[in-house]
């Protein structure tokens, strides 16, 4: 058994748990197995299903494509009828003029909807945002706060939130354990929504990257500095087999190019992609982006131990991905150089 | 408790010690765990918005922040730090609003030492000369401040709140609180304001944010000269605040705006709607706190 954040919503589930956390002697466990699990990674028997569909524009219907894709990967309403449904945008600052910074509060309308009508027992929003500390700035800001009032989801602000311990099972970085924010056992479904878009550090932030913003500012800092001293590639491994999200819902009608995540420019690119393995879901995403996974460190290093990032290990649903490549400009910098397909 | 007048004050108030954690502080969100950083907020900004005198001393209110600050003396740590997840847990840097508030409720000589010899250690990380000549990077990550977790790098609101704590505490000519307002000066965003501290990265300008701008201003304030760094970060809040509701940015960016006599006529009303937006969250408390430390009559007295 080696650390996934492939879905575990198929085991057996109780009324009174909700999420499932590696903790005490469990973890120290499931530690030695992720080390053994290093010394030799191969995704050759992993595989995942990767949905793409076209969406043109945030005035289309957005609620059909979702619900169409995420059917098609499986996700259906027997998957998430009862479940406490979390969804975590990409939130990173507070600005107005800079919409393509941020997921679209009409995506995350549309999937809160989707769950809703598949019977969910709750759905709820929550981030703990990078770069400033005040929520209520970043959704007053984003656009996402009239939203949030308007279908009556609750936010909650993972920043400040209460904090429990896992063990680091996968070890990337030397830190020995995570602090999560309680608000992550009250969801039976996680669902990673990030905006598609180029970083100046990573390469790319999508899917993976964006579970950053689960971890407690009040223990990380802002914009989470342990992680970035401790090694943002590394940093994003270990968070992603700590949380174990279940699904993504990439935002990439508009995504970022250049200078992300916050300075870039926007690129148009009329795509949704969904999956319940991150790692498979950012290779394409990727692949969309012009840009080479196997060249981003922590998504080639997520091959074999997180999910597979090979295209032949990779089922593709919906739209096929080339066609519909694009070549998000990168930053003109030495270590983004070799990132290109 | 009926502040001057049936005025929003009165009511944040009377919210505010309605959701105080049991049996002793606040948490950042209702039934959350007591926490440092919410119980010093609604303190102060309970003590911001007082009676002038007399009353107020055997009231509610002043019992419950004095109950509060022997509570954080409760929890400081051995090293003298107050811990920001739960109260004795996680990284020290709300340790200077602790202080703050120590300072504001008089006496208590033995915590306030050891969270000033604990704050005098504490400091970030720096790095080299030949770092500071990459572009990447915009500030001089040569000058050393406060991060916000032992051992990482320096950033803007934990080397604000460190200095406010130390000028507070009469250290204000103290090397590491001058070259905290060093820092703070160097973080400056050319076009005006702060963030968090970065002002650009890979040659890009950064975004300012309200409320590290209001901490910056307080904190340069009374020890450094209205420069044109001062003066555009002081517009900047001007520009900007009228359109912003959201507690904790509009909090901090009136108190900056009040240390620097800038604060504009129509602040009262912000605060108010801010108040009605507010009301009734479950994470209202750290929200009403700074809303009635920017609104109270001793708002800026209690950082100086």
């Amino acid at each position: 058994m080696e650390p996934t954040c492939s879905s575990d919503a198929g085991a057996p589930e109780t009324n009174v748990k909700r999420r499932r956390f590696l903790v005490g002697a469990g973890a120290v466990a499931a530690a030695g197995l992720g080390l053994k699990s290093f010394r030799t990674f191969d995704e050759s028997a992993r595989r995942a299903e990767v949905f793409i569909a076209k969406a043109d524009s945030y005035d289309a219907n957005l609620e059909e494509p979702i619900r169409a894709g995420l059917s098609a990967l499986g996700f259906g309403p027997s998957r998430v009828a009862g479940k406490s449904v979390l969804l975590k945008p990409n939130l990173v600052e507070p600005t107005r003029e800079a919409p393509h910074v941020n997921t679209h509060p009409a995506l995350i309308r549309a999937a809160a909807a989707v769950f809703r009508g598949w019977r969910a027992r709750e759905v709820f929003v929550a981030e703990g945002q990078g770069h400033c500390r005040d929520s209520e700035l970043v959704l007053e800001q984003s656009g996402l706060e009239p939203v949030l009032d308007e279908e009556r989801l609750e936010f909650v602000d993972l920043n400040h939130d209460d904090v429990f311990f896992v063990a680091n099972t996968l070890r990337f970085t030397n830190m020995e354990r995570l602090g999560l924010p309680s608000m992550l056992r009250r969801a039976d479904l996680i669902v990673s929504m990030p905006k598609m878009k180029t970083h100046h550090w990573a390469g790319v932030t999508l899917a993976m990257k964006n579970l950053f913003g689960v971890m407690p500012g009040v223990y990380y800092g802002w914009p989470k500095n342990v992680l970035h001293f401790a090694g943002i590639p590394g940093s994003i491994l270990d968070v992603n087999a700590a949380v174990r999200p279940h699904l993504a819902i990439v935002d990439g009608i508009v995504g970022m190019e250049g200078d992300g995540p916050i300075m870039g420019t926007p690129r148009h690119a009329g795509l949704l992609v969904m999956g319940t393995n991150l790692p498979a879901v950012d290779a394409t995403s990727a692949r969309l982006m012009g840009i080479d996974p196997w060249r981003v460190s922590y998504l080639a290093a997520a091959s074999g131990r997180l999910g597979p990032i090979a295209e032949r290990h990779i089922v593709q649903r919906g739209e096929p991905v080339q066609p519909l490549v694009q070549n998000f400009q990168l930053l003109d910098h030495p270590s983004l150089a070799g990132l290109r397909i | 408790m009926v502040d001057r007048g049936e005025d929003w004050r009165s009511a944040a108030r009377g919210e505010l010690l309605g959701l105080r954690s049991r049996p002793r502080g606040w948490g950042y969100r209702k039934g959350a765990s007591p926490a440092v950083e919410p119980t010093c907020l609604a303190c102060l900004g309970l003590l911001a918005t007082r009676r002038p005198a007399g009353p107020e001393s055997r009231d509610e209110a002043a019992a419950i922040v004095a109950d509060a600050a022997d509570w954080l003396a409760d929890v400081q740590r051995p090293d003298g730090s107050l811990g920001a997840a739960g109260a004795s847990s996680g990284p020290g840097w709300p340790t200077p609003l602790g202080l703050l508030l120590w300072r504001a409720c008089g006496g208590r000589e033995g915590p306030r030492r050891r969270g000033v010899e604990w704050l005098l250690r504490e400091q970030g990380e720096s790095w080299t000369s030949t770092t500071h000549a990459s572009p990447v990077l915009g500030h001089d990550p040569r000058i050393v401040g406060w991060p916000w977790v032992d051992g990482t790098h320096s950033w803007l609101e934990p080397t604000a709140t460190a200095v406010l704590a130390l000028r507070a505490a009469g250290l204000g000519a103290h090397p590491r609180c001058v070259e905290g307002l060093r820092l703070i000066l160097d973080r400056a965003i050319e076009a005006g304001g702060w963030n968090y501290g970065n002002k650009s990265a890979f040659g890009n300008a950064l975004r300012p944010q309200p409320a590290p701008t209001g901490l910056a201003l307080l904190a340069l304030a009374r020890q450094n000269a209205r420069t044109a760094i001062v003066d555009r970060a002081i517009r900047y809040l001007q520009e900007v605040l009228p359109g912003i509701r959201a507690c904790s940015s509009l909090g901090w960016g009136l108190l900056g705006l009040r240390a620097w006599d800038s604060a504009p006529a129509e602040a009262d009303r912000w605060l108010a709607e801010a108040f009605q937006h507010a009301s009734g969250r479950p994470d209202a408390a750290p929200k009403l706190a700074l809303l009635l430390l920017a609104g109270g009559d001793h708002g800026t007295d209690l950082f100086e």
